[in-house]
């Protein structure tokens, strides 16, 4: 049996046709902006950051190490074009970081997110190698108890600014796109 | 067979050539192109800044995404002029493949990095648990395989150009 369209038919389905080739790019930009985290999340001023260790240079390392300090807990995939970015953003922004007292711990997820990748080194050595030998950087590997307690929503770029008095501040993502927070917080937290 | 396939292939030129000389399909055509290429010059680096879209993407655009953005532009413009022809001509045309490829093309930056995937399949998980599992290997996989998501895309809309382009002829009498 054949169904015979009439022009304005024909029409009319071909104008939907053209309006979803349209759409299909418009809806990636429905998609959040600048988050791999909760884009608002609730004030966090009161939360303090909970006690973890991760791994770096075969070594366990408190993240009671850093308290004093403004951390930024960065944690990553190997995989993920967001985190090569927003590496290559730290080592552009890399004087501005070296005259904070920040230090920012760049974590490979545990497991790396569920897909297999490079190491934490290698990655920093193709995104942004002069990091690698920057003492405000520290690179490691996130342990299970710390994935779970920062990262329960297993976001793949996702951080957590904490205070010197050892509050977590801002979680957000994508330092790539949203470096300026970061760069706000390194200032409010700046020493007099 | 070979010499058949390449004379098949010819035949899209050719429809082109035809296809311009008519206003509108122009018009429709030069408009889809247009929007698409300032599209996907946003949107495709955006697997850069985790799914944000805007000057802040654009910041990331590499030269290769910008001739992936004018291929795929092209692909579509011209699949437009051709069944906007073709349907002033009489001809049945079908546009499922290239909007099939156009949405392929935006895949990388709506699921790779972005936190869509993730949300969506704990959704999911809170129904059927085994779904939880799955978004984040899925998003790797995305990730590590943009080539070539990038080139299903693109043959997509090409065989979607070359099938207008065949109907477009059989009614260019």
């Amino acid at each position: 049996m054949s169904t015979v369209l009439t022009l304005p038919t024909l029409v009319r389905r071909f104008s939907v046709a053209i309006a979803l080739m349209i759409i299909s790019p418009a809806g990636a930009l429905a998609s959040p902006s600048g988050v791999m985290g909760p884009q608002d999340p609730p004030p966090v001023a009161a939360q303090m950051a909970p006690a973890a260790n991760f791994m770096s240079d075969g070594k366990i390392v408190e993240m009671a190490t850093f308290k004093g300090h403004p951390v930024m807990l960065w944690q990553v995939a190997t995989w993920c074009g967001s985190c090569r970015a927003g590496l290559q953003i730290f080592e552009e922004q890399k004087a501005l970081v070296d005259k904070s007292d920040m230090r920012i711990i760049v974590l490979r997820d545990y497991k790396n997110g569920g897909y297999p990748g490079i190491s934490i080194t290698a990655f920093a050595q193709q995104a942004a190698p002069s990091l690698l030998h920057d003492p405000h950087f520290i690179f490691g590997d996130d342990t299970e108890a710390l994935y779970k307690l920062y990262n329960p929503q297993h976001y793949v770029d996702v951080y957590d600014l904490i205070g010197a008095d050892g509050s977590i501040q801002v979680v957000s993502s994508a330092p790539s796109a949203t470096f300026t927070k970061i760069q706000q917080f390194m200032t409010a937290q700046a020493k007099p | 067979m070979m010499s058949a396939t390449l004379a098949n292939i010819g035949s899209v030129p050719r429809a082109i050539h035809y296809a311009l000389g008519d206003q509108r399909a122009k018009l429709w055509g030069g408009v889809l192109f247009v929007v698409a290429f300032g599209f996907y010059l946003l949107v495709l680096p955006a697997t850069a800044t985790g799914g944000a879209i805007g000057w802040v993407s654009l910041r990331w655009l590499t030269p290769g995404e910008a001739a992936l953005a004018l291929i795929m532009a092209m692909l579509l413009g011209l699949t437009a002029l051709l069944g906007v022809y073709g349907l002033r001509q009489g001809a049945q045309t079908t546009q499922g493949k290239s909007v099939l490829g156009a949405l392929l093309a935006v895949l990388p930056t709506l699921l790779c990095c972005s936190p869509i995937l993730p949300i969506t399949l704990t959704a999911v998980a809170s129904v059927l648990p085994i779904m939880g599992t799955l978004g984040l290997p899925l998003q790797g996989f995305i990730s590590t395989h943009e080539a070539l998501i990038y080139g299903v895309a693109i043959a997509l809309m090409a065989w979607g150009l070359y099938g207008n382009a065949r109907r477009a002829l059989s009614c260019a009498c």
